[in-house]
């Protein structure tokens, strides 16, 4: 499956997009949509930003979104934070953080990066 | 030797759920086995910890709970993350930094940017903001299952989750409002995970071929010090724990193999981790070194002797509860943590390729060693006890193993089949799991439904008060409330949550001048009488008497300052005076 931003979406993801569907139909039940979008906010602010960054590494899938999850939490709000002290807006600088890690994220499959790091 | 081959030799499996296959009828791949058992503990998780809020949407928690919402309410509201404090906050811990000075913020942003995000997608201010502390506080529980999923299989890790998400302890830090630390903490196991993968890669290099040579997985590496960069933005005592055990794991197996983790081929990639943390890490170093606490080392070398944290050393922090051996392990758990004790040594000594059974050491080396700072360093003991989280971690994956290792080393004496061992292990389990479930996880009901369902939480009278008057007030206002000398500690936190949903200080008052701070504008200053908590409290029988002489202490204190003068707000109990004339006031 291809995203709108041509980045593949494996097969193997299909269970965690079912895990994270069934806690956020739980949410659903106990707070309503204000559960429901909390739960998708979580998945989509911590857990994608870093894994754009870890899809090319050698890393299996639970790796990969465990470590992901954990690293979001603490740098992904840091990137807001700086963009925002450029950015006039804080809902904006969430935006132009996650368009910054998508583009690192292309950079970064490049052979000379992982070259570098390497 | 290195960690893949140890993983392969005692029996349990490295990846996923090897152990976890599903056989009745049809197949579940075993990814999938450990995805659903994930999603179970989550969802188990999530329906308990966030009982508090499920039938009343109004916050709830201590001082810090409010103190850290504010910052990034603040931040939402505004659509700014600014890095000083705006004048309601910064007046809570004025001048607390001494190196950044008046309104510096006492941790690095992430926190607070989180909460500031979580309105944003929310929709809501506070519904959104209390799920993610309630998951950032019991994700602990998934952390652990991760790890010891990947060195040992689904089961133990199942069953240290379990055994996580209803520890008392992580849902007191919760409560309380101390949820930073907590998540700090959380993320522990997960670098050790990346840290134990580093190493085992490089020792491993270390017997492969000449261009690999002593090299390991750098992806590993960059990402254990992206975890740690995480930790120490989040708060520092998360990223202390890590090092720690970071630290002891690193000499164990430079001992076992006879060699530093170091090398020609690894130095760079090190070099340029440790550059890439320093860069992230080094902006906010004036935020942590610029506090007033002070680390003398105690030197007690009596606190040794002890393996935790007695209640003794926090009274008035934490209830006793929280370091009691007995509230956090049930009567039933014992002999399976004594079994997983024993064994680990046993196994250390009788296994080969023992480099899982160095990390369950190690992690218990480095949970004492980080439980006893005060004696090395000098952290307080009030804050070291919220490390006693990283001893759940060890402790209930040392139970969960007990079940494990149990069966395994019997059938290996009594040479007993594969199939036995099989069958006692998951007899076991269920044993395990049905006295968790009775025991802790029915006392994780009781008090997670019942917390903060009383008078210590912000009443709607109090709540509609800040919301729709104290928030109309200008920004730089000092409202005075003498309520929590009268009534005592448990009005504080009310009295902040009010603060937070006006966005107005609001401060206590014991007594005298009232213009003794900087920034503190005497013409735009107020007094809060709040009667409304004190009527509650007549409404019992019980309580009459005592809500009787409160609320006489009270009007007292009102008499003396503002006879003759009418209130600014007079609506459910709780008035409202401004403070025009500059007379002192008796302490």
């Amino acid at each position: 499956m291809k995203g709108s931003f041509g980045f593949r979406i494996s097969s193997s993801y299909y269970a965690w997009v079912a895990g994270v569907a069934a806690v956020a139909a739980a949410a659903f039940l106990l707070f309503g949509f204000t559960g429901f979008r909390s739960v998708i906010a979580i998945a989509l602010l911590f857990v994608i930003p870093p894994l754009l960054l870890l899809r090319k590494t050698g890393l299996d899938i639970e790796e990969k979104i465990f470590f992901s999850f954990f690293i979001g939490l603490g740098l992904f709000p840091l990137l807001v934070f700086a963009l925002n002290q450029l950015l006039p807006s804080f809902r904006l600088s969430i935006i132009a953080a996650f368009a910054a890690v998508a583009i690192a994220s292309r950079f970064l499959a490049s052979r000379f990066l992982i070259n570098l790091f390497r | 030797m290195g960690g893949e081959s140890a993983e392969s030799a005692s029996g349990a499996s490295g990846k996923f759920g090897k152990s976890g296959n599903v056989k009745a009828g049809f197949t579940l791949d075993s990814k999938t086995v450990a995805v659903l058992a994930i999603t179970v503990l989550f969802v188990v998780s999530l329906y308990l910890w966030t009982l508090p809020f499920q039938r009343n949407s109004l916050p709830f928690g201590e001082g810090d709970s409010a103190w850290h919402f504010s910052i990034g309410d603040n931040m939402a509201d505004k659509d700014k993350a600014a890095f000083r404090l705006p004048y309601y906050i910064g007046m809570w811990y004025y001048g607390f930094n001494s190196i950044l000075g008046p309104f510096a913020p006492e941790y690095p942003p992430p926190n607070h940017v989180n909460y500031a995000m979580m309105q944003v997608f929310g929709g809501e201010r506070f519904v959104p903001v209390f799920i993610y502390r309630a998951i950032a506080s019991f994700i602990g529980a998934l952390s652990v299952f991760f790890l010891v999923s990947r060195l040992f299989g689904v089961l133990p890790a199942f069953i240290a989750g379990l055994g996580l998400s209803f520890s008392l302890r992580e849902q007191l830090t919760y409560l309380f409002g101390q949820q930073p630390t907590l998540t700090a903490i959380v993320v522990t196991p997960v670098t050790m995970y990346a840290w134990y993968k580093y190493l085992t890669s490089f020792y491993d290099s270390g017997s492969g071929s000449s261009s690999s040579y002593g090299k390991g997985n750098i992806v590993y590496l960059y990402v254990t010090f992206a975890l740690l960069a995480a930790q120490y933005l989040l708060h520092f005592q998360g990223f202390t724990g890590s090092v720690i055990l970071m630290a002891v794991f690193t000499i164990a197996m430079a001992v076992r193999f006879r060699r530093l983790p170091l090398s020609k081929s690894n130095l760079l990639p090190l070099a340029a981790a440790i550059v890439l943390f320093l860069a992230v890490a080094a902006p906010f170093a004036a935020v942590y070194f610029g506090s007033p606490d002070s680390y003398k080392p105690s030197w007690n070398l009596g606190r040794l002797l002890e393996w935790g944290i007695s209640p003794d050393y926090f009274k008035g922090s934490f209830p006793p509860a929280f370091s009691l051996f007995s509230s956090e392990y049930p009567k039933a758990l014992v002999p399976f943590l004594t079994a997983g004790m024993v064994l680990l040594f046993v196994r250390l000594f009788l296994v080969k390729n023992n480099v899982r059974e160095l990390f369950l050491l190690s992690w218990l080396i480095g949970t004492y060693l980080v439980l006893h700072l005060d004696v090395f360093v000098g952290t307080g003991l009030n804050r070291l006890a919220r490390m006693l989280v990283l001893e759940n971690y060890v402790f209930f994956t040392l139970i969960a193993m007990g079940i494990v290792w149990l069966p395994q080393t019997i059938a290996l004496l009594l040479k007993l089949n594969s199939g036995v061992v099989t069958v006692a292990k998951y007899v076991l389990a269920a044993i395990l799991v049905f006295s968790l479930v009775t025991t802790s996880g029915r006392a994780t009901y009781g008090s997670l439904s019942q917390a903060y369902s009383g008078i210590d939480r912000i009443t709607p009278a109090q709540a509609d008060f800040a919301a729709n008057y104290l928030s109309k007030l200008p920004e730089k206002v000092y409202i005075y409330d003498p309520s929590v000398k009268v009534v005592g500690q448990w009005r504080y936190p009310k009295m902040r949550w009010m603060l937070a949903i006006s966005q107005r200080h609001v401060g206590r008052y014991d007594g005298g001048p009232i213009a003794g701070f900087d920034n503190v504008d005497k013409n735009e200053t107020y007094f809060l009488f709040d009667y409304s908590d004190i009527a509650l409290f007549a409404s019992s029988p019980s309580y009459q008497q005592q809500a009787a002489a409160w609320a006489s202490q009270l009007n007292q204190l009102e008499q003396q300052l503002f006879n003759n003068t009418e209130p600014v707000y007079d609506i459910n109990n709780i008035r409202l005076y401004k403070y025009e004339n500059n007379a002192e006031v008796p302490a």
